[in-house]
């Protein structure tokens, strides 16, 4: 019985390492935040030029907001400011280029993702099974390590551009079977 | 950024974390750090990381092995209790060969060998072979015996490569763990199967023993690995202490395998077990017809076999509640002169974690466990005296727990509350609550303090054994040294207190200190009822100087335990830890026990010892650990300061060599006498070895 009680158990020594190394929450903070460096957004997902690059954190449960605040603070993609903003409602999804949905939330899914099917926004959470559920991008566990979970269809249908080099690293799902494809 | 690499590197070696661990399983959460709540604090020094880790390529990043239980980890320096964790490289680094040898790195335990197969390990006092007190557990099974207390060190041969990490927790863990764990607790967990993947042939050639461990790990499906393992250990003797070689060398073997099936993200299956057989000798003085002294010495033959299976379920739900299942069978044999023992367990513990409300972390569980031996009677025609009555049983323990975690202050102020509740049929109902405050000044302090009750309950023999043990004079007539077991047996119970502090300063400085009161009472005295015909007759002994166990013996003991860990830079590192005991027995007015007081000084009053590593080359690492062990004035064993070392070599990615010494002061030293049981009193021997680990 007594397995893993002792497991979390875990004394400062463990501790000490910890700092010196990163939590999945950062590792997926840096993430979010390099996916622009590889994706490129259609043009009509600015209303202005003006516009900031706006992060949405659907709700504030998980802990990946915290270190991506500190990111994204003072950073510019493509010459616009970057914004970060917590929504609540699906209906402030507006204006939102990514966003992110930490499995903590525990929120439907199902119609954020049916609500912004075609429109412009990089869907990305750690949920169990999100790619597939037709999310564009989900971070999975392998190994101790965060991978990325593409689903390609979804973002053809965001009309977003992802670099071959982002794909590279990641696996992909629904990924049209062309292997001239242009990605 | 390379610099850093070297030393996120350095670092990684701390810990990786797995995802079980992850899964919050048990009981740690029991002790009351809740995981699920509370907020993750960021210190500068994380920030710091966050800019390195922005500079990383995709490919870095992809790679960067993380910690999952970030959150739950910085929680985790959070535990109100006096725990140290002994991590894969300080195991890795430290030339031990086997797990009694690698828990003297532990601050407060207090290791010694015996002979060539015995060790004592303990936790604040009470040494002895049988150690019973301290209850040790691999990857969840407890090991204690339910026979005479203690552990078969000798029984306990998993790969010391597959140990994931030593989970330590000095003073009671009763509330949680239940009987048994009054002055400590142990869990020896294993790697998961991820994390062994490939073939592996590790040799340890020396001086004292002659180990070969071969390992196969993969994947059975994507979300299935496995690793299987076969492990042969040859022992030397060691020598007696006046001189001659003992005849105490060994030899065993122990196979096993561990599956590890990933059901989807938040659910997980594991099997493992173990098989093995072992062979030991021992020389003992024995009752004999033959002589004047009416004793003899004996060269006995132990035989040892076991097996065991183990079975663990855990979900964590959307919701943040976890349930956590496990069950396992394990079955123990050992042949010896002294006891003839045959024993099967079955164990099933069930653990829920409530989803946390706003302020309580609430936590239950409820365990069953059965226990059946056989012990058969010794041939008293040779003087072999080891009776039980019945001299076969079967146990049935149940236990149930609950346990809230309350944040008194968000951030800063928390209380634990908890009991186990256990029924077992020695002594029937025992309550062992604890209540555990914590208290978080700034963010890189904790202060806790807490007071808890324990309890250890009596042992198989203890109840219902008739043993002899020695022949003390030749008389006439002869007088036998015989234990008599009590079935009235009471528990012995334990009320602690303890206050501890942590503080870490930076990531290069952590200092961790623990003091303790403990208060004992109903512990085990031996009452002489003079010299009488021994209840049952042998054709020697004609009078005996029984012993009945009963209850009548009261105790104290306070000490600290300071450990601190410094790491300068990535080249070097310093861990030094310090503890004090003292222990005080009396007997009670009624008490016709003369000889337990001495149990004061079983263990030592002041240990010492230090660990440093130092990289040559990213490549070649030079290791040193140097222990101090005060005097043992119940036994008369001298104090002793020794060292150990190694230097170890990555040849390649595939191949590492290292050349370690142990004991390098002395010659040979002396660490513990036999106590009750009288084998020969031997010395530890100055050793040498070659290790070669070869991946494929």
């Amino acid at each position: 019985m007594q397995n893993g009680m002792l497991a979390l158990f875990i004394s400062l020594f463990l501790s000490s390492a910890s700092a010196a190394q990163f939590s999945a929450d950062e590792v997926k903070a840096v993430y979010l935040f390099n996916f622009t460096s590889f994706i490129t957004w259609p043009e009509d997902a600015f209303k202005k030029p003006s516009d900031p690059f706006t992060y949405c954190s659907f709700g504030n449960k998980g802990a990946v907001t915290k270190p991506l605040g500190e990111i994204l603070l003072g950073e510019k993609v493509d010459e616009r400011a970057v914004k970060f903003k917590t929504i609540t409602k699906i209906s402030d999804i507006k204006g939102c280029q990514v966003l992110y949905i930490d499995q903590l939330q525990h929120t439907n899914t199902e119609e954020i993702l049916r609500k912004t099917k075609v429109m412009p926004i990089l869907t990305v959470s750690d949920m169990n099974g999100f790619a597939k559920q037709g999310g564009a991008v989900e971070f999975s566990t392998k190994g101790g390590r965060i991978k990325l979970l593409i689903n390609v269809s979804k973002i053809k249908d965001a009309r977003l551009n992802v670099s071959s080099k982002l794909l590279r690293i990641a696996d992909l799902i629904n990924s049209p079977s062309e292997a001239d494809e242009p990605w | 950024m390379t610099d850093f690499i070297k030393k996120r590197k350095y670092d990684l070696y701390q810990l990786i974390i797995s995802e079980t661990l992850m899964n919050k399983s048990f009981k740690s959460l029991a002790l009351g750090l809740c995981c699920s709540c509370c907020s993750v604090i960021v210190s500068a020094a994380n920030t710091n990381n966050l800019q390195q880790l922005k500079g990383f390529s995709l490919e870095d990043l992809a790679e960067v092995e993380v910690s999952i239980a970030g959150k739950t980890l910085q929680k985790l320096v959070d535990i109100p209790a006096a725990v140290y964790v002994l991590t894969k490289e300080q195991i890795r680094y430290s030339s031990a060969t086997n797990i009694p040898d690698l828990l003297r790195l532990v601050p407060g335990l207090h290791v010694a060998q015996i002979d060539a197969n015995k060790w004592v390990v303990s936790s604040r006092g009470f040494s002895s072979r049988i150690t019973n007190k301290l209850l040790v557990m691999i990857d969840g099974r407890s090991i204690y015996s339910p026979l005479f207390g203690g552990v078969m060190w000798d029984q306990q041969n998993i790969m010391i490569e597959d140990i994931e990490r030593i989970e330590v927790v000095r003073g009671p863990g009763g509330t949680v763990w239940g009987a048994n764990a009054v002055n400590g607790v142990i869990n020896i967990i294993s790697k998961h199967t991820r994390d062994t993947k490939g073939g592996l042939v590790s040799t340890i050639v020396g001086t004292e023993r002659n180990i070969v461990s071969l390992r196969q790990g993969g994947e059975l499906t994507p979300n299935t690995s496995y690793r299987i393992y076969a492990k042969h250990r040859e022992q030397d003797k060691s020598i007696s202490l006046d001189g001659p070689d003992a005849n105490d060398s060994w030899r065993d073997t122990q196979a096993g395998f561990r599956i590890d099936w990933q059901v989807s993200k938040n659910k997980q299956f594991t099997l493992q077990g173990d098989i093995y057989q072992g062979d030991l000798s021992e020389r003992i003085r024995v009752p004999s017809l033959a002589t004047a002294t009416f004793t003899d010495l004996l060269d006995d033959n132990i035989d040892t076999n076991g097996a065991n299976l183990l079975a663990k379920w855990s979900q964590t739900n959307d919701d943040g509640s976890s349930n956590h299942l496990q069950v396992y069978i394990d079955h123990t044999e050992r042949e010896q002169w002294i006891i003839s023992e045959h024993r099967d367990i079955f164990d099933i513990d069930y653990q829920y974690s409530v989803e946390p409300l706003e302020r309580h972390s609430l936590m239950f569980g409820l365990g069953y466990r059965y226990t059946e031996d056989k012990l058969p009677d010794g041939d008293i025609n040779t003087g072999q005296v080891h009776f039980f009555t019945p001299d076969n049983k079967s146990d049935h323990l149940f236990n149930a727990f609950i346990q809230d975690d309350i944040t008194l202050k968000e951030n800063s102020l928390w209380l634990t509350l908890g009991s186990k509740i256990e029924h077992n049929q020695y002594t029937g109902l025992e309550f062992q609550p604890s209540i555990r405050l914590r208290w978080r000044p700034v963010d890189n302090q904790l202060v806790w303090a807490s007071i808890s009750k324990a309890v250890r309950t009596p042992t198989r023999a203890e109840s219902d054994g008739l043993i002899l043990f020695d022949i003390l004079s030749a008389g006439p007539p002869p007088i036998a040294l015989v234990l008599q077991g009590n079935t009235d047996l009471k528990s012995e119970q334990l009320v602690s207190y303890e206050l501890g502090y942590r503080y870490q300063a930076s990531n290069e400085f952590i200092f961790d200190a623990s003091a303790f009161y403990q208060d004992y009472d109903n512990l085990v005295s031996f009452e002489s009822t003079g010299l009488v015909s021994p209840a049952i007759p042998t054709p020697i002994v004609a009078l005996s100087n029984t012993l009945d166990l009963d209850n009548l013996l009261e105790g104290t003991s306070y000490g600290v335990e300071i450990s601190t860990v410094w790491f300068p830079n990535d080249q070097f590192s310093l861990m030094a830890n310090y503890s004090y005991l003292k222990v005080e027995i009396s007997p009670k007015h009624s008490s016709l026990d003369t000889m337990s007081e001495s149990q004061e000084g079983l263990s030592p009053q002041h240990q010492f010892n230090v660990t440093s590593s130092y990289k040559i080359q990213d490549n070649l690492k030079v290791n040193l650990i140097g222990r101090y062990m005060g005097e043992l004035s119940t036994s008369n064993t001298d104090a002793y300061t020794e060292l150990d070392s190694n230097i170890q070599w990555q040849a390649s990615k595939k191949l590492s060599l290292s050349l370690a010494a142990r004991n390098l002061l002395n010659n040979a030293h002396s660490e513990a006498i036999p106590a009750v049981y009288p084998t020969a009193k031997t010395k530890v021997e100055r050793e040498f070895f070659i290790k070669i680990d070869w991946l494929f």
